[in-house]
């Protein structure tokens, strides 16, 4: 990989303890950066120049994920997200929802048997985005079950206020029949011990536990008004990333298929070989 | 049960040294021992491998998702343990097995309505301290207060069984029966604000002592 063009030392206090991880820049708010990887980092903004297409090593204080130095990372190869700054100056039209409908499992034991069957192998530093996909598409492939994604988005003021490290965050949510009531599920087997509704999956995210803006379009938080304190998308399963959400805004193109060559880098990338089945 | 407390030691364990093992005993003792009706608990086959999927609660104590998973393989007369710690804070983590077979929920455990789960208020749920994972799975007072240190760590402790299970029986009362217990890591940064309902015991800081993930062990094969 071509090598560091810029290395900025915000602070070198030599007792402060550093996490480091690389990442592209999705974007920057007023006293923090939003990493791709769904991370945050807090600095005062007006000193550093990060912009979306950077692809950044970044150290952050293990306390309050201050950012502490980065390096900007270039490689031709990388790809490189769009400048996702959005203006708008009206309440924006829904974008339609694609024809995509997910299967209704038909009981709540059969949901818990999804749940049950989640791959439990994954690789400790591995994305959520990533064993979302492989959960989904692993159910799909076990019983044509179809199910959607949940993106939980965080605003900049609630990360603010409660200095949570990340701006978003996503599982797969399966429609379970619940004798008579349809109902969704969130499946999020790494950090939830059971399925949640949605309400209580945004509220183990969520500590003023505030009901979050539902909304089908992604600039609509990437404006990021200061009054609420989440968004929630809900896209097909073949949706992985926030950058698929926004091209969808901005071309109206839908994802309305997974390749078993994305299937295969994104197993690799979250869980561990000797699980696959 | 007279718990090993963290203030017992200063000495705190480095992956280097959490890679080290305990002497493994010879006494003889199978796994495969005829069941035995002990405290109206039928004891289970101690041989076997388990896991346990260590997830987060108490969410909020500072705005980051703990996760881990803990891995105990037992053969003849050796337990293994693994436990692995995802978290962001370069701190003590105090580990231990419970008797109980539940882990807290944040919204339904919060006897006193500040929003956490503090330990006194887990091990109501948890139940008591089985055993710790700590510098010396062999022994009740050897390793007293050695826990794995860092923002994520690898933990590996081998023991003798027939110590381990002894010891616990002797303390306890109880069989080890590990399926169906609980795993408890505890620990968040000091400067980590809390509130003055926050329960604390042994002499830790409520930070140390506040609890963040919690697993349930499962046995995945015999």
């Amino acid at each position: 990989m071509k090598l560091v063009i810029l290395t900025l030392a915000i602070m070198t206090a030599a007792s402060v303890q550093a996490e480091t991880f690389r990442s592209r820049v999705h974007g920057q708010e007023e006293g923090f950066v939003k990493f791709s990887n769904g991370r945050v980092a807090f600095l005062d903004t007006r000193s550093v120049n990060l912009m979306p297409a950077d692809y950044a090593e970044v150290d952050a204080d293990d306390f309050d994920t201050s950012l502490l130095s980065f390096k900007i990372l270039n490689d031709e190869k990388e790809y490189r997200n769009k400048n996702l700054s959005f203006t708008i100056d009206q309440e924006p039209e829904p974008i339609p929802r694609s024809e995509f409908e997910p299967t209704i499992v038909p009981s709540m034991a059969e949901a818990m048997n999804i749940w049950n069957r989640s791959n439990p192998y994954w690789k400790r530093i591995s994305e959520c985005s990533d064993r979302a996909h492989i959960w989904a598409h692993d159910e799909f492939k076990r019983t044509g079950t179809k199910s959607e994604k949940i993106f939980i988005f965080l605003t900049a003021s609630y990360i603010d206020s409660v200095r949570f490290k990340w701006w978003f965050h996503v599982a797969p949510m399966y429609t379970v029949n619940d004798n008579g009531t349809i109902k969704k599920l969130v499946m999020d087997y790494r950090y939830t011990d059971r399925p949640l509704t949605i309400k209580e999956f945004t509220d183990e995210l969520v500590f003023t536990k505030r009901h979050c803006k539902v909304t089908t379009r992604f600039s609509e938080y990437d404006v990021n008004p200061q009054t609420e304190n989440c968004y929630l998308i809900f896209e097909s399963m073949h949706y992985r990333l926030p950058a698929e959400l926004h091209t969808t805004e901005l071309k109206g193109l839908y994802k309305t298929s997974t390749s078993e060559a994305e299937l295969r880098m994104v197993f690799n990338m979250a869980f561990m070989k000797k699980a696959r089945e | 049960m007279k718990m090993k407390t963290v203030a017992s030691s200063t000495f705190l364990l480095t992956l280097a040294l959490l890679t080290s093992c305990g002497k493994s005993g010879s006494s003889g003792r199978s796994g495969q021992e005829a069941e035995t009706i002990d405290h109206e608990v039928v004891k289970q086959i101690d041989e076997g491998s388990y896991r346990a999927l260590l997830r987060p609660f108490n969410n909020h104590l500072n705005g980051f998702l703990p996760s881990g998973i803990a891995e105990i393989e037992i053969r003849e007369d050796q337990v293994t343990v693994k436990t692995l710690l995802d978290d962001d804070g370069r701190v003590m983590h105090m580990q231990s097995i419970h008797m109980g077979n539940r882990c807290p929920i944040t919204a339904r455990d919060d006897q006193n309505g500040d929003t956490y789960v503090d330990i006194k208020e887990m091990e109501a749920i948890t139940g008591a301290v089985l055993f710790p994972l700590d510098g010396d799975l062999n022994s009740h007072e050897e390793g007293a207060g050695q826990y794995p240190m860092g923002r994520g760590f690898t933990y590996i402790k081998k023991a003798s069984l027939s110590k381990l299970a002894g010891d616990v029986k002797s303390r306890t009362g109880q069989n080890l029966n590990l399926e169906g217990r609980v795993i408890i890591i505890h620990g968040v940064d000091p400067r980590t604000r809390l509130p003055d309902t926050f329960a604390t015991k042994d002499n830790l800081t409520p930070q140390a002592a506040a609890p963040i993930v919690c697993g349930i062990i499962k046995r995945e094969a015999p």
